[in-house]
């Protein structure tokens, strides 16, 4: 990802960002919650794991923009 | 705006660390770790929160098993090193020399209209290069790439603490 879209991401709102954090969160138990085996697919997936370019391609979405505007 | 049922109940361990604070169980506080660096930064997943505080009562550990207990009363779960609020592990740490320092130094915020700290940025560095570890590098170089830093301060706090931001 590049660096000024990172920086850009940096200066969203705490609550905003921390909000954001949260839902990744919530994501990871839930598909765990859902696993019902320890199958090498579904152990790879860690919350840990998600990478800023995984934030970075939601935030980078037009819709996100606009829904985030009035923030 | 208010988030509700967050998986990170950031709002409310800050309503606790402020409890613990009128109750005269600590001095001061700071929000530090991962979320302190994501006040700064692009977001990035963690799993608890890390609240360093300077005990009001040094000794019984820096005050530890008070701050439990109290936190106990109100309803939280310990697990170890950790408390749970809503099954988000928080761990207070006695700040101590560097850590002390920072918390001393902390900016001031507001989240969700709770007054707080959280550790400023040269101290963040400063702390991530004294543990050392890879993802403490690693939060350096996203600190320096995407935060302004106060240089002066933040080469004087490595001088005085005899740090580096190079593990090399």
């Amino acid at each position: 990802m590049k660096s000024d879209f990172r920086r850009k991401l940096a200066e969203r709102p705490f609550e905003e960002k921390i909000h954001r954090v949260s839902e990744l969160i919530s994501l990871s138990r839930k598909v765990k919650g859902n696993a019902s085996n320890d199958s090498e697919e579904n152990s790879a997936f860690n919350g840990a794991e998600l990478s800023g370019s995984v934030l970075g391609r939601d935030w980078n979405l037009p819709e996100e923009d606009a829904a985030w505007s009035n923030l | 705006m208010p988030y509700e049922h967050s998986a990170i109940p950031l709002a409310d361990v800050l309503r606790a660390a402020n409890d613990l604070l009128s109750a005269g169980l600590i001095q001061e506080y700071a929000l530090g770790g991962a979320l302190a660096a994501i006040y700064y930064t692009e977001p990035v997943t963690t799993y608890d929160a890390d609240i360093l505080f300077i005990a009001s009562d040094e000794t019984l550990s820096a005050g530890i098993p008070a701050i439990y207990s109290h936190l106990q009363s109100k309803g939280w779960r310990v697990d170890r090193e950790h408390v749970l609020l809503k099954d988000f592990p928080v761990q207070f740490l006695a700040a101590s020399g560097l850590t002390e320092e920072a918390v001393r130094n902390a900016k001031r915020i507001e989240y969700e209209g709770i007054p707080a700290k959280v550790l400023s940025p040269e101290y963040i560095i400063a702390i991530a290069a004294s543990v050392g570890r890879h993802k403490d590098f690693a939060r350096i170089e996203q600190m320096l790439d995407q935060v302004k830093i106060d240089k002066p301060l933040l080469d004087d706090i490595l001088h005085r603490y005899n740090l580096k931001l190079r593990n090399k």
